[in-house]
């Protein structure tokens, strides 16, 4: 009897043992299906706030194909209030911000916890230019520039004073932001290198510095920007051979012309290539647009003389997701430019007036200029940007 | 006075040694397959979440042509017992409901031996990740 008990105990431990096992193999499973299910109901719920920005359904449900996997996300859509409220989970909701709670869904049950459920927050950032050039780090290569001055002036073009020139001080205000870190030879700097850790690497040797390097723990809210609403199923059209082009959808400028002119408005190109040779001029009094697919190549004088927040061209990034741009030699751009991975780059000598946010810089070689627009610091610009998610961040 | 086991007293222990024994080593059997089942399985469950790792990884622009590289077989080397033993999987990666901004992501495991072992994660894919 006593050898019965002992191999039934033996062999019912044993088996006990193996449930065990199996049912926290069956509760990974759940855990593991369901934080993807809350990561779709995530995602899901950027769809639909691009395709509505005030999409505000409460609580949304769906299942994922034909299976019994899906999500349920709860949503408060602060977008369009000035002020924050509170969020269901007794957070502050800021203006403009969306709160988003997804909980995954498997075999028809909800998954409560940290690895089934995620609480976040939407966000369609804005261009901020607080800096002459702000390198958000691109996926190939640091900031490199060389043999250029960057220096500031305050707003008004025929105001602007070269650095170091009689009459004008050190000003200390043309911040250039590296992400990544990077190298500067022979430039002139007026204003600070700003990192965002002491380790980054970067160097700057040669010409004259009149800042420091300062870390900024400041994070920054990824900017992809997207073809306006309004433009982004419109028909591709051809553009006037010449003079004014209104607002609108083309493929490029298929002509040579020396003088252009825009109209206050949005424009997208996928190619604004080279083929206009020496103005542009804008007519106001509103800001002219310009969403660009692929490269950016201005006319010879761009916005001369204008304000910077005149002139906004912005790089959506497509399958094809290297954007350049390059200002001619021996001209004049007034703007800003804004590319997550935008290459730019400068041809000597020419001055570039407003502010960059790019991932690299490339001077050419000796004398060119970029100056920065103080006004600029500060001042969300409108822009047609992607929803991303946020915890923290600026922008 | 001790008379010992008349015969049906020994039939009947040996009858129920045996039944206990027989028990035992079906139970033993059905555990082992059981461990078997369950080492796969969670092996399974660890290809695809290292697969849709790999995947989401790419970015929204590089998850089709990753895809498009689909079904892979992983051959998977594990020691059991002090003894190694290659074991394959199916990978596979697949889109759907894939439009410009975003896709359902699927990734399947299944085992390429008779145990009809699959495994599957879905979840979906913004343009900006």
């Amino acid at each position: 009897m006593i050898l019965l008990a002992l191999i039934t105990a033996i062999v019912g431990s044993s088996t006990l043992y193996m449930h065990n096992r199996l049912s926290s193999s069956g509760h990974r499973d759940r855990q593991l299906k369901g934080r993807y299910a809350a990561q779709a109901g995530l995602n899901r719920a950027l769809v639909q706030l691009r395709e509505n920005s005030d999409w505000n359904p409460g609580t949304f449900r769906e299942t994922l194909g034909s299976t019994d996997i899906g999500f349920e996300v709860k949503v408060l859509n602060n977008r369009t209030n000035v002020s924050p409220v509170v969020a269901p989970d007794g957070t502050d909701l800021a203006a403009g911000h969306v709160w988003l709670q997804s909980t995954g869904i498997v075999d028809g049950e909800r998954v409560p916890g940290r690895f089934g459920q995620a609480t976040t927050r939407a966000v369609q950032p804005l261009p901020v230019f607080d800096h002459v050039i702000h390198f958000r780090g691109g996926p190939v290569d640091p900031a490199i520039w060389r043999q250029c001055t960057i220096d500031s002036y305050d707003g008004i073009v025929s105001n602007y004073v070269p650095f170091r020139a009689a009459g004008r001080p050190d000003r200390i205000k043309a911040h250039v932001r590296i992400d990544n870190g990077g190298a500067g030879t022979n430039v002139n700097l007026d204003g600070n290198l700003l990192v965002p850790a002491s380790d980054v690497p970067l160097s700057i040797a040669g010409g004259a510095w009149s800042g420091t390097r300062i870390v900024d723990e400041t994070t920054y809210t990824p900017l992809h920007f997207r073809a306006p609403e309004d433009l982004e199923d419109a028909p591709i059209t051809t553009p006037p051979s010449s003079g004014l082009i209104p607002p609108g959808r083309y493929y490029s400028l298929p002509f040579s012309t020396s003088d252009l002119q825009m109209e206050e408005g949005d424009y997208y190109f996928v190619d604004f290539d080279g083929q206009v040779r020496e103005n542009l001029t804008l007519l106001g009094p509103g800001p002219t647009t310009i969403y660009v697919e692929r490269g950016f190549y201005p006319p010879k004088n761009t916005n001369a003389g204008g304000q910077s927040d005149q002139l906004r061209v912005f790089f959506i990034e497509t399958s094809a997701t290297c954007s350049f741009m390059q200002a001619r030699s021996g001209g004049t751009f007034v703007g800003v430019v804004a590319g997550r991975t935008l290459r730019f780059s400068t041809l000597n000598p020419s001055d570039f007036y407003g502010a960059v946010i790019c991932s690299e810089y490339f001077a050419t070689s000796s004398d060119a200029r970029i100056h920065y627009d103080e006004t600029l610091a500060n001042r969300p610009l409108s822009a047609a940007t992607e929803w991303v998610l946020v915890n923290e961040g600026t922008e | 006075m001790n008379r010992g086991l008349s015969l049906l007293e020994v039939v009947v222990g040996s009858f129920i040694f045996a039944t206990v024994f027989a028990g035992f080593a079906a139970t033993w059997v059905l555990q082992e397959q059981a461990m078997r089942k369950y080492r796969d399985h969670n092996l399974a469950r660890f290809l695809a979440e290292s697969e849709m790792e790999r995947a989401t990884a790419r970015g929204f622009q590089g998850l089709r042509s990753y895809a498009t590289g689909s079904p892979r077989t992983l051959g998977v080397t594990r020691k059991i017992n002090n003894e190694e033993t290659v074991q394959e999987f199916k990978v596979t990666v697949s889109l759907e409901n894939a439009t410009d901004i975003s896709a359902d992501v699927i990734v399947k495991v299944e085992g390429t031996g008779d145990d009809k072992l699959n495994f599957e994660l879905r979840t979906v894919a913004f343009k900006t990740i």
